[in-house]
């Protein structure tokens, strides 16, 4: 197991800014790329947005706590940037330093979902901040490029919540929902917890035929956990459910997952989301 | 000529032990009431039965007299009658802390209350932990946070949408939100936005410059939003609070329904649980407050939540049978009145209600509080504090380091204990009168003085009740009974240490010190009963241990470096007679005193007054001597001497006139220069009149000289000539009775100054005929004439030149 382990994950790719959900993706992937043995990339990602506008002639910015107008230009904005980028380079020097993990830092300039996206090619595992703004209960529009576009393993971490067990993961007999299982697998075994399988059928009949193979699945991982079951549930019922339980393991293809449905279902929950391709 | 002398059975007062009906104390019960101090007993009587204020005891007396046994007797005694007092307890006073309460319970109930608070304090935490983490509320609270999140997540979404339809992007910048035309999601690139038409970017200026002010609105609304949430949640709190808290102090309240203090204080620890109920909820284990200085701090404020409903029972009489009654051995001001104890605490000092501690006067509240005086008056602070509680009657706790700055730190005044003691004061005569003279307030705090005598009169009753005292303390101490004779000679020496025949000594340290010696020299002698002649042996053997100097001060008269004459005869000269007092042990000593006189004017000079080594009783004796003269021999022609007296070998000071009538005997024989026995000596002051007067420690002065003649040898012609009104307070050693018995020493009671000089001159002194002239052969006679001659010689020296040429 150790050995497909560390082939499946060897880098690790960690979105960051310098917002408070970033600290807490930073504590999750350093804990991570601990256990697994991974080398962790962290990057910060200057928003050409953010500098586009800073550059206008009547750019400004209303603060969240004083709400006063204050003029920007394209230099502050910059300055900030470097200041936040120089904040995070230390964060993730003195986490890496605390898990024994090799680690570099990166900055890179332009749309924040594309430069993740980009980055991500070279990395086993994306992880990310769920840029749970407070303002908007939407998630933002680069997360949800990321999600809906990434190629690999991608982590989504919800501010405040951490990584813990059991795992739940879904299952509906897709080949990248056995992907899926391997993955949850693979996490449960670092956490040494049980895991929670949800199958989802369209019929009744599927899924009894489901719930032996995710059955089967467990004995021969030799794991411990629970199968349950949902039949053709919507993403409310779904998420509903999942509000409950810990990290939860999400097949990205099958019906309910895919293109905005994911991106609802990911923005409706706080749990951490790992998307499997 | 044969003088009156003393007989052997007048130089003791024997205590004869057949007349004392038992043959050990062994026999003899304890005492019912109190020997010797009737006063002290009727006066500390009357002190605890009158319940006045202001009625405070002072027992006066000196230290050893058994002050302190007796009044804590009769205390105890009145005490265990009395109703045990009430408890206090300091509690925290919710709208001041800094002004901790007190509340007053019956004994016991204070201990009750304190653990009943502590039990609530255990329950209410577990009984909100369970209910804040109860489905309901959880449900309750996320709601309101989930209306306050939606709330403004709906304002944001309606800007957004706004935002989109006018073509432009709602961007989050670092610090908050800001505006910018955008296409395809993307932000319009300066230079391309520079390229537009001047009317188009005006418009797009504009439509940001009309967002931005929208946005600011909702951002500015939101602190109120906030607030609102914070308040609703608040009052959830509260509700479920009150829920899981009001039936724990419920059941308190009826437990403690008859006192209204405590149930308004359960009132005040509900409201204020319920409103510090965030505190009052237990963390979640030690390791989620996280490590170091936030970690300590977070548990140091938790427990500072649970201290606030602490019950600091101050007194507890659960246990005290009666009223108190308190011997405070330490009185300095914060055990008199309490203190108000501090914590370091990351270098700053706290205190709270907690850490308020009782002081003696708390302890003794409901009862009596025994103090020195001495001790209360050297403290600083103590006796103003003693004085302004019983003055104003109650007990306030205030920390001296502060009222004078010495620290300043955060500091609680805790509300005044109403107080209801008597205070039994306790120290010598000599600090009464000073109190009573100096300090106005003393004598309306003070009003009883119990006055301890220091003797009681001796009598055959007296003895007997003497014994039974003896009786007592033997039993007391534990020692071996002491048998009739033993008995007689520990009286006829407590006669002795107070320096009278016919009295007895009331100080009982002395006595109990006598009677555990005389058993151990029992012990030694291997007696099961201590006996008379054990006694004898403790006596003499703490002579013994005493008496190095009195030996040293022999030896050298015996070697003659101190000059002593114990034999032939001397013009102007005798031997006086003092007592040096070291420690507890007196003893006597000869001194020589001599006169000389030429022509003069009439006046006596004290040579230890002119260097100021004698005293004013002293140079008052002298003076004296100077009227006696006068009146006696200088009537008819002016007093024309000059004469000198001086204590000869005396190098520190001299006190008291009981050498006066010696200086007298010393003067007229150097004046008459007829020569006085130096076989003699001589003590006893002397009046204007002649008349010997008594003086102090005549045993030690007679044994004194006794000593000084016998180290020489005795010749059989020595002795000493005391005053007739001391003969009552001979108490004399054993050889020098049996010296006297023999015949080789002598005292001679002396009642005026002609009866002395006949004894030391060996001549007739002379009585004064019609004429008044004295016969000329005797003292009288002598002196007269000298002294006119005297006069007659003033009169020629001083008469003018010329006036002797007419003649």
């Amino acid at each position: 197991v150790n050995t497909t382990k560390k082939a499946a994950i060897q880098r690790i790719l960690l979105a960051l800014d310098a917002s408070p959900e970033s600290v807490t993706a930073l504590d999750t992937a350093t804990e991570l790329a601990g256990r697994l043995g991974a080398d962790l990339t962290g990057l910060f990602v200057e928003d050409t947005d953010l500098l586009r506008m800073a550059s206008l002639p009547f750019a400004a910015e209303i603060g969240r706590f004083s709400p006063s107008l204050r003029r920007l230009s394209l230099p502050e904005m910059e300055r900030q940037m470097r200041a936040q980028a120089e904040h995070m380079r230390k964060a993730i020097a003195v986490a890496a330093a605390r898990e024994g993990v090799k680690w570099e830092f990166r900055v890179a300039r332009g749309s924040v979902a594309a430069q993740i996206l980009l980055a991500g090619m070279q990395a086993d595992l994306v992880i990310l901040g769920k840029r749970g703004w407070s303002l908007s209960k939407r998630l933002g529009s680069s997360v949800q490029m990321v999600i809906s576009q990434a190629q690999g393993l991608t982590l989504v971490l919800h501010p405040g919540i951490k990584f813990t067990i059991p795992v739940v993961v879904i299952y509906d007999g897709s080949e990248v929902a056995r992907k899926g299982l391997d993955a949850a697998g693979n996490l449960v075994k670092i956490k040494d917890g049980n895991l929670r399988v949800i199958v989802i059928a369209k019929t009744r009949e599927k899924s009894v035929e489901l719930q032996e193979e995710a059955v089967q699945y467990l004995t021969a991982q030799g794991l411990e956990g629970k199968v349950g079951v949902m039949i053709e549930p919507t993403k409310e019922r779904l998420a509903h459910f999942l509000r409950s339980q810990g990290p939860v393991v999400l097949p990205c293809g099958s019906e309910l997952l895919v293109g905005e449905g994911l991106c609802e279902l990911v923005n409706l929950i706080e749990n951490p989301v790992l998307l499997v391709r | 000529m044969e003088y009156k002398q003393l007989k052997p059975t007048e130089l003791y007062h024997p205590c004869e032990p057949d007349g004392l009906p038992f043959n050990s104390t062994a026999e003899l019960g304890d005492l019912d009431h109190f020997v010797g101090q009737p006063r002290a007993v009727e006066s500390l009587q009357f002190g605890i039965d009158i319940s006045r204020t202001g009625y405070n005891i002072f027992a006066l007396g000196q230290e050893g007299t058994g002050k302190h046994h007796l009044v804590r007797q009769l205390l105890e005694k009145r005490a265990s009658s009395e109703k045990v007092p009430n408890d206090f307890c300091y509690v925290n006073n919710f709208t001041e802390t800094h002004k901790p309460k007190v509340l007053t319970l019956p004994a016991g109930r204070g201990k009750e209350l304190s653990e009943a608070m502590e039990r609530v304090i255990e329950e209410a935490r577990n009984a909100l932990k369970a209910a804040f983490e109860n489905e309901e509320y959880q449900n309750r609270a996320r709601g309101i946070a989930q209306e306050f999140q939606e709330r403004q997540q709906h304002a944001f979404e309606e800007l957004r949408k706004k935002t989109e339809e006018n073509g432009l992007t709602l961007l989050r910048t670092p610090a908050g939100v800001a505006f910018a035309p955008s296409r395809e999601g993307e932000v319009i690139p300066p230079d391309e936005f520079n390229k537009l038409p001047q009317e188009d970017r005006e418009q797009l200026q504009q439509k940001v410059q009309q967002l931005q002010g929208e946005a600011q609105k909702i951002m500015q609304k939101m602190p109120a939003w906030e607030r609102e949430m914070r308040e609703k949640m608040k009052e959830l709190n509260k509700e479920i609070t009150n829920l899981s808290v009001a039936p724990l102090l419920e059941e308190l309240r009826q437990k403690f329904s008859g006192l209204p203090m405590v149930v308004e204080y359960l009132d005040a620890v509900e409201k204020d649980m319920v409103e510090n109920v965030q505190a009052l909820l237990p963390s979640e284990g030690g390791h989620q407050q996280g490590p170091g200085i936030q970690g300590i701090m977070a548990q140091q404020m938790e427990a500072a939540t649970l201290r606030r409903y602490r019950v600091n029972v101050l007194v507890d009489h659960g246990d005290t049978k009666g009223a108190p009654v308190i011997y405070e051995d330490h009185p300095n001001y914060n055990n008199l009145m309490g203190r108000i104890e501090h914590l370091a605490h990351m270098g700053t000092l706290l205190t709270d209600f907690n850490m308020i501690r009782a002081g003696a006067l708390h302890r003794a509240n409901g009862g009596y509080l025994v103090l020195d005086a001495i001790k209360v008056l050297t403290q600083p602070f103590a006796w103003d504090a003693v004085k302004r509680a019983l003055r104003s009657q109650k007990i306030k706790i205030e920390s001296m380091g502060e009222l004078y700055g010495l620290i300043s730190t955060v500091s609680v005044e805790p509300e005044p204990v109403p107080l209801n003691v008597k205070v039994v004061l306790m120290g010598p005569q000599m600090l009464y009168y000073l109190l009573q003279h100096h300090d106005p307030e003393f004598g309306e705090l003070f009003k009883v003085a119990a006055d301890f005598d220091m003797q009681m009169n001796r009598t055959a009753e007296s003895q007997e009740d003497y014994s039974r005292l003896i009786a007592s303390a033997v039993r007391q101490e534990g020692l071996r009974p002491f048998d009739r004779e033993a008995v007689a000679r520990v009286i006829e020496r407590s006669a002795r240490m107070v320096g009278d025949g016919e009295r007895l000594s009331l100080h009982m340290q002395s006595i109990t010190d006598l009677l555990q010696e005389s058993d151990y020299w029992a012990g030694r002698n291997g007696n099961g009963k201590v006996t008379g002649s054990d006694v004898e042996r403790a006596v003499d053997a703490w002579i013994y241990r005493s008496d190095r100097i009195r030996q040293r001060m022999q030896e050298e008269i015996k070697r003659g470096t101190i000059l002593i004459d114990t034999e032939g005869e001397k013009v102007g000269q005798v031997n006086g007679l003092s007592v040096i007092q070291l420690g507890g042990f007196a003893f006597g000593r000869p001194s020589r005193i001599t006169a000389r006189v030429r022509l003069g004017k009439g006046e006596v000079v004290d040579i230890e007054r002119e260097v100021e080594m004698g005293g004013p009783i002293h140079s008052k004796g002298v003076l004296i001597l100077t009227g006696f003269l006068g009146a006696r021999y200088a009537m008819e022609q002016p007093l024309s001497l000059s004469a000198s007296l001086v204590f000869e070998q005396s190098y520190s000071g001299i006190e008291g006139d009981s050498a006066s009538s010696a200086e007298l005997y010393t003067l007229l024989s150097a004046i008459g220069e007829f020569p006085l026995k130096q076989s003699l000596a001589v003590t006893g002051s002397v009046n204007q009149h002649g008349q010997i007067q008594p003086i102090g420690g005549v045993n030690e002065k007679i044994e004194g000289f006794f000593d000084t003649c016998r180290g020489r040898g005795l010749t059989g012609e020595q002795g000493v000539l005391i005053p007739a009104s001391n003969v009552k307070h001979l108490m004399l050693r054993k050889d020098v009775i049996e010296a006297v018995k023999e015949g080789h020493f002598h005292v001679y009671p002396v009642e005026t100054i002609d009866q002395g000089i006949e004894i030391l001159a060996g001549k007739l002194a002379g009585e004064r005929d019609e004429q008044g002239q004295y016969p000329k052969e005797s003292v009288n006679g002598i002196v007269q004439e000298r002294l006119a001659g005297l006069a007659e010689k003033q009169r020629k020296f001083s008469a003018p030149a010329g006036e002797g040429a007419k003649s």
